[in-house]
């Protein structure tokens, strides 16, 4: 009989976060769905099968399910990052200059891309203001991103791999000189 | 900025820095921005620039012997929360770098801070009152140090956004000028910029690599700027196009004005003996606005003498078609 805990929660884009009770679910369908289905305390296990399919057919969401019979695990692996702000950066994140964290990664492949740390970033660190750091997908004009001492847009921006023990500095230029 | 990255990736092992310096010490010497011995002020604020410059400017008058007796010079323009902490950080680099420093304030000069300032005349306009000040006041520290040059950090952005700008408020006079490396040789005090064609984000990375310090918050009234609008813009470009910020300085560059176009003539203030191009000079219009409590006093289109004795020449200008304003007379 598989617990609470051991349903295993996935979410877009792939990344969980750092506190497993803090998950967001980035898609609207499946939010909408969570929400229909938690207003009925007992689930039913049709439902439950629809919501396996999706996530098989790449649509991830997160759902928590007392039910039986009902169990999907990923490979997890971990990664430890160091991420610096600066700039006034700091200032959105309590602030704090250095951040040392470390992020499960639940995927089929093992690659944590910057595009899945910005979003997870954005969701975990930035307390404030989160226009000053992010504009859609990726960070806003005007803010450096080096990984590992070298500016992300000769290692593909957001495609850039991420591997364990990485540095990853966050400069912001908008401001006075 | 990429071609400096990748000039240090494949010259094998070069570093940013070397190759970054190597490019100021071009443009320094490719524009003859400085003769040996001569005595110059770096306006310094405390921010990455100055930081930036000082740091740089020492190195290479050390390198290259420019002989230059460099000073640093601040300026207070009385914000509190801002300009009082990055004063810190210009009495830190006094030492760090072992540059004669010299502070000059609003209050001193003028009378007012530019909080005072503010609660007179609300969020807007805030920052022509302070542009107009400081660059007399750093005139004014010139003087008093006296330097034959000042050097301030405007970088690549910083003039690519006063193009825009300029072109943004219609301001034939500035946009023929705002380009050059070295402004105001006719005027007390020349200044130039050797960070003309130096992006943002090289000084912020050389910064950072070097671990220097600086201070990084933004002024507090420069959310209302409209400037921002031209910042937002640049930056946006760069993203999509980097290569655009140096086209847009050549483009400022190379404007030439029609004949036809009314510009203003340069003279004196009959005031205070500054440099104007009208009766009085901007910064006096406004003080004098500020001390009557007429906080409208100087900015905006004008309608009519504001004062019996002080002939706006501006005022003049009756005319209904943009072409035959005066320059610099449209208002946003």
């Amino acid at each position: 009989m598989m617990t609470r805990k051991d349903l295993v929660l996935v979410l877009s884009p792939r990344v969980e976060c750092h506190t497993p009770e803090n998950v967001y679910c980035f898609d609207s369908c499946l939010r909408k769905q969570m929400a229909q289905t938690k207003k009925t305390k007992t689930t039913s296990y049709g439902v439950l099968r629809e919501l396996k399919a999706e996530i098989l057919s790449e649509r991830i969401g997160e759902e928590e399910k007392e039910e039986e019979g009902f169990c999907y695990r990923k490979t997890s692996l971990k990664m430890q990052f160091t991420l610096e702000f600066g700039g006034g950066l700091e200032l959105l994140c309590d602030s704090v200059k250095i951040h040392k964290v470390n992020i499960n990664l639940l995927n089929d492949s093992d690659i944590l891309t910057m595009k899945d740390l910005l979003s997870w970033v954005r969701t975990n660190l930035i307390k404030e203001r989160p226009e000053m750091f992010m504009k859609g997908d990726t960070v806003r004009p005007g803010v450096l991103v080096l990984v590992n001492d070298c500016d992300w847009e000769l290692s593909g921006q957001l495609d850039t791999t991420l591997e364990d023990k990485d540095v990853i500095v966050f400069i912001s230029t908008l401001h006075g000189g | 900025m990429e071609a400096g990255e990748e000039k240090s990736k494949k010259a094998g092992g070069e570093c940013f820095y070397e190759v970054f310096e190597e490019e100021i010490h071009q443009v320094i010497v490719g524009n003859r921005l400085f003769k040996f011995g001569e005595r110059v002020a770096i306006g310094a604020s405390g921010g990455k620039d100055s930081s930036v410059l000082a740091y740089v400017l020492s190195e290479l008058n050390r390198r290259h012997s420019y002989g230059l007796d460099l000073f640093l010079l601040s300026i207070d323009e009385g914000i509190t929360g801002y300009r009082d902490d990055s004063l810190e950080t210009v009495k830190r680099n006094e030492v760090q770098y072992g540059l004669p420093l010299q502070i000059v304030s609003y209050k001193d000069l003028y009378g007012w801070t530019m909080d005072e300032i503010v609660k007179m005349i609300g969020l807007k306009n805030n920052c022509t009152f302070c542009g107009v000040f400081r660059r007399q006041a750093l005139d004014r520290g010139a003087a008093l140090l006296k330097v034959d040059k000042l050097v301030t950090g405007h970088n690549a952005d910083d003039i690519a956004e006063t193009v825009v700008l300029n072109i943004l408020r219609g301001d034939i006079a500035r946009l023929s000028r705002c380009t050059s490396i070295t402004t105001g040789e006719d005027g007390p005090i020349p200044r130039c910029k050797p960070f003309k064609y130096t992006y943002e984000k090289e000084i912020v990375m050389y910064a950072y690599f070097k671990k220097l310090d600086y201070f990084s918050t933004e002024c507090i009234y420069s959310p209302n700027a409209y400037r921002g609008f031209a910042c937002e813009f640049i930056n946006d470009l760069e993203r999509l196009r980097p290569r655009a910020i140096l086209d847009i300085i050549k483009s400022g560059e190379d404007f030439r004005i029609a004949t036809t176009t009314k510009m203003p003539e340069q003279g004196t203030c009959e005031r205070c003996g500054y440099i104007s191009s009208q009766k009085w000079c901007k910064a006096c219009v406004l003080l004098e606005g500020l001390n009557r409590g007429l906080p409208k006093m100087g900015i905006g289109r004008p309608r009519g003498n504001v004062n019996g004795d002080y002939k706006d020449i501006k005022a003049r200008s009756t005319a209904k078609t943009i072409e035959s304003k005066q320059c610099g007379s449209l208002d946003f």
